[in-house]
């Protein structure tokens, strides 16, 4: 008899224990009459006995020592796992952090800021002295400073500091490596000289006034090996009493000459003006002074011991005469910047900086500049820039037409703006004569004596290039009049002046 | 007189002995680690020998019994001591087991060279000398994992259907099923054998 898999399950169940009583009661009944049911109970009873026989593991002595090891292990990473396998976390913890410290503590980040920023002002403005003991200054330099803006911080490199004004009338520094060429065309002392007819005793009056700035300038601009200039604004108040003061010493010293070249009122001052003027200045001296590092341009205030100055500046000098060329003064003179005061830093965010390859330019704000009344100042730096201006910028094209009908000759000059001005000369070409080529160096002559150009050496130097284009132009003339008409002789006319 | 005596003495023993698991839970979850180490050395055998039969051999033994318990750690806080801790202990142990196998299962797809299972030696090669015993256990571990691990609980462990099915979380009816279908399917596979076991 087949039985099925229904009683074959409650055998099995029979064997662990798990049918109900009454089950149990009816299939051991069953059992007890069924011999093929003995039989599978005691097939299903040999499989079980074979599992439960099965033999165990030997036992692991280590393995509480192992699983402690790790799960310490496992404490560490549940750490790390919180902290970064959730990245909004940390953020957001980060940046509630920042907020509280920001909330609570305000200034926290500005403070190290401005430290951080303090030392690195420090760190620049160490050991510096006045650059006079770099490069020296004789009275060409203090003369450039005063007409030309401009004093030379490092003569090798051609690095200079330049004083302006922009074109919305703020006074500015830039210190920049200026092109050659470009100094070419500045008016300097020994053109001026020249052009107010000075002798040798009015020569040296000249240097000694411009001389007598040099001590003032030597504590206007320090420097030091870290390549930090720092400008003190006052100087631009130097540079105006310098201005008034030679101005006023070549009125005094050429009156006609200062009058060619200044044809304008240029309004000079008078002697005791000018003391009051330098007096002036020097008690409105500060400590404060404009810093140009390679890095940034900040302010700072500088204690300079003027006393000391002045000797060291004594003993420079004694060392400069024995020794012609030294190049620069030994470094005991550091000790004339004693200290800097960090509280009176101002930061580069405040002041207008323009910084290109070749230079940095840092406006100086009003209140930078000491406030020193100087009456006529604006109608005197007018007139010098005019004056200058021509002298500098004159630049003459002559040109003769001989292909038209009429010959023409020409003369133009540009001013200082690059405006074109000049004459233009009309010669008829029938009374084109050698005559009226000699007249034409009246022309010059007249030109050359009487008018404010006079000085200007490009244009003497073009007179001498047309005196010898009309001497070849007469030989010429001549030639070809001898040719076309060899025995007419040379008419005679009478002189009459050339309108202009 | 004395039957009734040692039945309160076995009663007794029985209480305390899940008296005790659970006391050394809520002396673990007070912060007494030495307590979470004496269940670690009263369960850790049990744990073992259910891998080793489960997945039928020794190569992750030590790893998943590991993993095993330091679930246990992690969650024992969460406890709530309405079932028996050897039943907690073995879904545990049940799961991590499968889970292992399902690794196993998906890295033989994507890399046909994975470790091969214990193939059950052909009767013809039976050595004399030969560990019968390890006949027997090869023989489970070919069987299904829905039958083999409640065969094991049941014949090996020792647990009741009820505890089985609260184990695997599958219905009671079906243990009873699944346990008596896996025997039956045992019984073909050591019919060969027969002369080598009895």
């Amino acid at each position: 008899m087949k039985i099925n898999n229904k009683k074959l399950e409650s055998l099995s169940s029979l064997l662990d224990d798990e049918l109900n009583p009454t089950e149990k009661e009816l299939l051991t009944d069953e059992l007890k009459s069924d011999v093929s049911l003995q039989k599978e109970l005691q097939s299903i009873k040999e499989i079980k006995d074979l599992v439960n026989g099965i033999k165990p593991l030997p036992e692991d002595h280590y393995f509480e020592t192992r699983l402690f090891e790790r799960i310490k292990s496992e404490k560490l990473k549940v750490w790390y796992s919180f902290l970064f396998r959730k990245p909004i976390i940390i953020f957001a913890s980060v940046t509630l952090i920042l907020m509280a410290i920001f909330r609570f503590y305000p200034g926290i980040f500005v403070g190290f800021i401005d430290e951080q920023k303090a030392n690195l002002m420090d760190l620049y403005a160490a050991n510096l002295k006045p650059f006079i003991f770099n490069v020296g200054l004789n009275s060409d330099d203090i003369f450039d400073f005063a007409f030309n803006r401009s004093i030379t911080l490092d003569k090798e490199n051609n690095q200079v500091l330049l004083f302006g004004v922009d074109e919305a009338g703020k006074d500015f520094f830039e210190v920049k490596f200026e092109d050659g060429k470009k100094n070419e065309n500045k008016v300097n002392l020994a053109s001026f000289v020249e052009s107010l007819e000075l002798d040798s005793k009015q020569k040296k009056q000249f240097d000694s006034i411009l001389l007598s700035y040099s001590d003032d300038l030597a504590s206007q601009i320090l420097v030091n090996e870290n390549k930090t200039v720092a400008v003190n604004p006052n100087i631009v108040n130097y540079q105006n009493a310098l201005k008034a003061d030679v101005m006023a010493f070549a009125a005094q010293a050429n009156k006609t000459a200062f009058a060619k070249i200044f044809p304008v009122n240029v309004g000079v001052h008078n002697v005791e003006d000018i003391a009051k003027l330098v007096s002036n200045v020097k008690k409105s001296d500060n400590n404060n002074y404009f810093v140009f590092t390679p890095d940034t341009i900040f302010t700072s205030s500088f204690d300079v011991d003027k006393a000391l100055l002045k000797s060291e500046i004594s003993r420079f000098k004694d060392q400069i005469v024995v020794n012609k060329d030294m190049k620069g003064f030994d470094d005991e003179v550091r000790v004339f910047v004693r200290s800097s005061n960090s509280n009176s830093q101002r930061s580069n965010k405040e002041l207008k900086i323009v910084v290109n390859d070749d230079f940095c330019k840092v406006e100086i704000p009003d209140f930078a500049i000491p406030d020193i009344q100087l009456p006529n100042l604006v109608g005197m730096n007018e007139a010098i820039e005019i004056a200058f201006g021509q002298m500098r910028d004159m630049k003459v094209n002559i040109k003769i037409d001989t292909v038209g009908k009429k010959q023409s000759f020409s003369m133009k000059y540009n001013d200082k703006k690059g405006n074109k001005s000049g004459f233009d000369i009309q010669i008829d070409s029938r009374g084109l004569s050698l005559q009226s080529l000699d007249s034409l160096q009246n022309v010059f002559k007249f030109f050359m004596q009487d008018t404010v150009m006079v000085n200007s050496k490009e244009l003497r130097k073009e007179m001498e290039r047309v005196k010898k284009e009309m001497q070849f132009f007469r030989e010429e003339m001549e030639k070809m009049r001898k040719e076309l008409n060899p025995e007419s002789t040379p008419i005679k006319k009478e002189k009459t002046p050339i309108e202009i | 007189m004395n039957n009734n005596k040692i039945n309160e003495e076995v009663q007794t023993q029985t209480i305390l002995t899940l008296d005790d698991d659970f006391s050394l839970i809520k002396r673990f979850n007070d912060g007494d680690e030495s307590a979470f180490r004496t269940l670690i050395s009263r369960h850790k055998e049990k744990v073992r020998n259910l891998i080793y039969l489960t997945l039928g051999n020794t190569d992750s033994i030590d790893d998943i019994s590991q993993e095993v318990f330091i679930s246990v750690y992690r969650k024992l806080n969460s406890f709530r001591f309405e079932s028996q801790f050897t039943t907690w202990l073995y879904r545990i142990t049940v799961n991590k087991c499968r889970d292992h196998l399902r690794k196993i299962k998906i890295r033989s797809i994507f890399s046909p060279f994975t470790t091969e299972s214990e193939n059950l030696i052909s009767p013809e090669q039976v050595p004399e000398d030969y560990d019968i015993k390890l006949i027997v256990r090869q023989a489970i571990a070919t069987l299904p994992e829905k039958l083999r691990i409640p065969l094991i609980l049941k014949d090996f462990d020792g647990l009741s259907y009820q505890e089985i099915s609260e184990t695997m979380g599958v219905e009671l009816g079906t243990i009873k099923s699944r346990i008596f279908r896996a025997r039956e399917a045992l019984k073909k596979i050591l019919t060969p054998y027969k002369k080598e076991l009895l």
